[in-house]
């Protein structure tokens, strides 16, 4: 706009005198605009791209699950294969759970820590997850006595979370086999997730540890907590 | 999260400045400047908000903690031999001064003056205070101010030993023994190392050759110490000098004597295998399959398997896997422990004993990043700066009303 006033004057007059700097400066803010919307466009795919990309292989992952299931058998666990479904019924949520927590198992959704317990198994079924909205965003949520319930081939493991940590990134006692007692032989099954904290940081983890109320087969059915979240 | 406070506060400071300087009416050449500099600042400043997102996403928590209790015990006499064998140690006389204290069975404690221990890596370095001196006839040795570093195989028990055999003028720290690092034991707020294997070195056998003809092997050394509460940055700092302070000289004779350890576990290396996952070998858990299982639960329908109750086969010092100290040896992961046999046929839900892997994982998973807030409020200080600038730039042509 300013551009043009200058353009059309043409010659230097008293009326619509342009600094010299002044096509600079506004070049400069320009840039600067220019610069800071990339950033928030680019803060804001990260943030919201990467939980569509998970809900999208989440799908994926899901149906690769029942496929399995269906077969006879039962499977070893392979990385980046899921291996178990687990519902969160306060939150509304489930995924399905990969072998691993590399970056790409994450990709997928939720990562068994790999030679942890598996559903059911006394010790340790240790999971992470990304704190972004389709993953572990809001488990801080959770308070004692909330459900978590882990489904697999043959039956329903309900759990209930007995506790909340934060703690560092090395703090790796909290997927012991027995998380309170680091170096004990366990003697319930457990459930920990784990995730980053606070929010949009990685400085901290968020530990939610749940122990085994109940198992059911599942030939008895969904169990009672899923459907009260309904 | 620091230094993200001063990428977004910069430019405002910026601005600030520039509209005092354009109070006082500027000619425009320095106004030209000081836009300039303005424009070259905000980008500047942009700039080092992105290095600070990186850095925050890269940024390095200390792990060590600071020890603030324990003891050493060292079975010191034991370089002088079995008592009764007509060995010196019939004639021996054992004192013991600053705190250090003389146990039933020979051995000497030694309080805990300080340190650190790193969670993250599993090594340590503790001093303690006190001396003992050892008196056979008129000769003595007189080992002071212990110290105990737990570095895998570069861990030593240093201490100053003075005697007749000492060279030098004055009492230096020497490394006395290398230690046999096994696996520590871990609970909550405290770390322990029982019976480490020790074996004099060159230095060290020389320094207690006066009490003694054996060497060799010296008394075993068990350590506890309870560390705080939280990672202190002064811990690390303390254990990186320690670690980086090299041994005046690494003895060829460093090999550690499995005899002399009293501890039966596998692990003199300094890379134990994981204790219960060892156990966890084919065997076992194929007699957990054929057992009988004991379904004490209705609801549950637990059936645990013995091969859990039959495997502390493994020595009591060597605690199980889930010590965070395993990156010293971080080997890949030895065997799948784990047993893959979810076979409840009827749809009754087996519980079956399973541990996790040593040298597994160092950290929990990384499940978040760190640079969105930065990289988000960097955007916005940029895009703020942009539009003060723009709206400077179109004030600025106005200016000739002035002249």
């Amino acid at each position: 706009m300013v551009a043009d006033q200058r353009a059309t004057t043409g010659v230097v007059d008293d009326e619509f005198w342009e600094p010299p700097w002044r096509p600079v400066v506004r070049g400069a803010g320009e840039i600067l605009i220019t610069l800071g919307l990339l950033f928030c466009l680019f803060a804001a795919y990260e943030f919201y791209g990467r939980s569509w990309r998970i809900e999208a292989e989440q799908d994926q992952v899901d149906s690769v699950l029942d496929r399995q299931w269906k077969e006879p058998g039962s499977a070893v666990p392979v990385d980046g294969q899921p291996i178990a479904r687990v519902h969160i019924p306060k939150l509304h949520r489930k995924w399905a759970v990969v072998e691993g927590v590399t970056t790409g198992d994450l990709r997928k959704g939720p990562g068994h820590y790999p030679g942890t317990a598996r559903p059911g198994q006394v010790g340790n079924m240790a999971i992470a997850g990304h704190r972004i909205p389709s993953v572990f965003w809001d488990i801080d949520r959770l308070r004692d006595g909330d459900a978590i319930v882990a489904e697999t081939k043959t039956g329903w493991y309900v759990y209930r979370v007995v506790g909340l940590r934060k703690v560092l990134p090395t703090q790796v006692e909290v997927i012991a086999p027995d998380p309170f007692h680091p170096g004990a032989r366990p003697r319930t099954p457990m459930l920990t997730l784990t995730t980053c904290n606070p929010k949009l940081q990685n400085w901290q983890r968020l530990v939610v540890f749940a122990e085994l109320d109940r198992a059911q087969a599942r030939s008895q059915g969904r169990p009672a907590e899923l459907e009260e979240a309904r | 999260m620091g230094g993200q406070g001063l990428p977004g506060f910069g430019p405002w400071v910026v601005y600030l400045w520039w509209l005092v300087m354009n109070g006082v009416r500027a000619s425009r050449r320095r106004r030209a400047r000081n836009l300039t500099v303005l424009a070259v600042t905000q980008l500047a400043f942009g700039a080092m908000a992105t290095l600070g997102a990186m850095a925050a996403s890269a940024s390095d928590i200390p792990t060590a903690r600071t020890v603030t209790g324990g003891t050493l015990t060292w079975a010191v006499s034991d370089v002088l031999g079995r008592p009764g064998d007509g060995s010196t140690a019939d004639k021996a006389k054992i004192e013991v001064s600053g705190g250090a204290e003389k146990l039933s069975d020979g051995a000497v404690r030694f309080p805990a003056k300080g340190g650190a221990f790193d969670p993250a890596t599993g090594r340590a370095v503790v001093t303690y205070a006190g001396s003992v001196t050892l008196t056979v006839e008129h000769r003595t040795v007189s080992v002071a101010a212990p110290q105990v570093l737990v570095d895998g195989e570069r861990s030593a028990l240093r201490a100053t030993v003075t005697g007749p055999a000492q060279v030098h003028g004055t009492a230096v720290a020497i490394d006395v023994a290398r230690l046999a690092a096994t696996r520590p034991h871990l609970t909550s707020g405290s770390v322990s190392w029982a019976d480490l294997a020790a074996t004099a070195t060159e230095q060290g056998a020389a320094s207690l050759a006066p009490l003694t003809t054996s060497t060799g092997s010296l008394g075993p050394v068990s350590l506890g110490v309870t560390v705080g509460e939280s990672a202190d940055p002064d811990a690390q700092r303390e254990l990186a000098l320690a670690l980086a302070a090299e041994s005046p000289t690494p003895s060829a004779s460093a090999s550690v004597s499995p005899s002399g350890s009293p501890s039966a576990s596998p692990s003199t290396s300094s890379c134990p295998s994981p204790s219960a996952s060892t156990s966890g070998s084919p065997s076992p858990s194929a007699s957990a399959s054929t057992s009988p299982s004991t379904s004490p639960s209705a609801s549950a329908s637990a059936s645990t398997s013995p091969s859990a109750s039959a495997s502390p086969s493994t020595s009591p010092s060597a605690s199980p896997s889930a010590s965070p100290s395993n990156s010293p040896c971080a080997s890949p992961s030895p065997s799948p422990s784990e047993s893959p046999s979810e076979t409840p046929t009827d749809g009754g839900p087996s519980t079956t004993y399973t541990t996790i892997e040593a040298a597994n994982s160092n950290t929990l998973a990384k499940t978040g990043d760190g640079f969105l807030v930065p990289l988000t409020m960097a955007g916005v200080a940029l895009i703020v700066g942009g539009v003060f600038t723009l709206r400077i730039a179109r004030r600025g042509g106005y200016a000739s009303d002035d002249f």
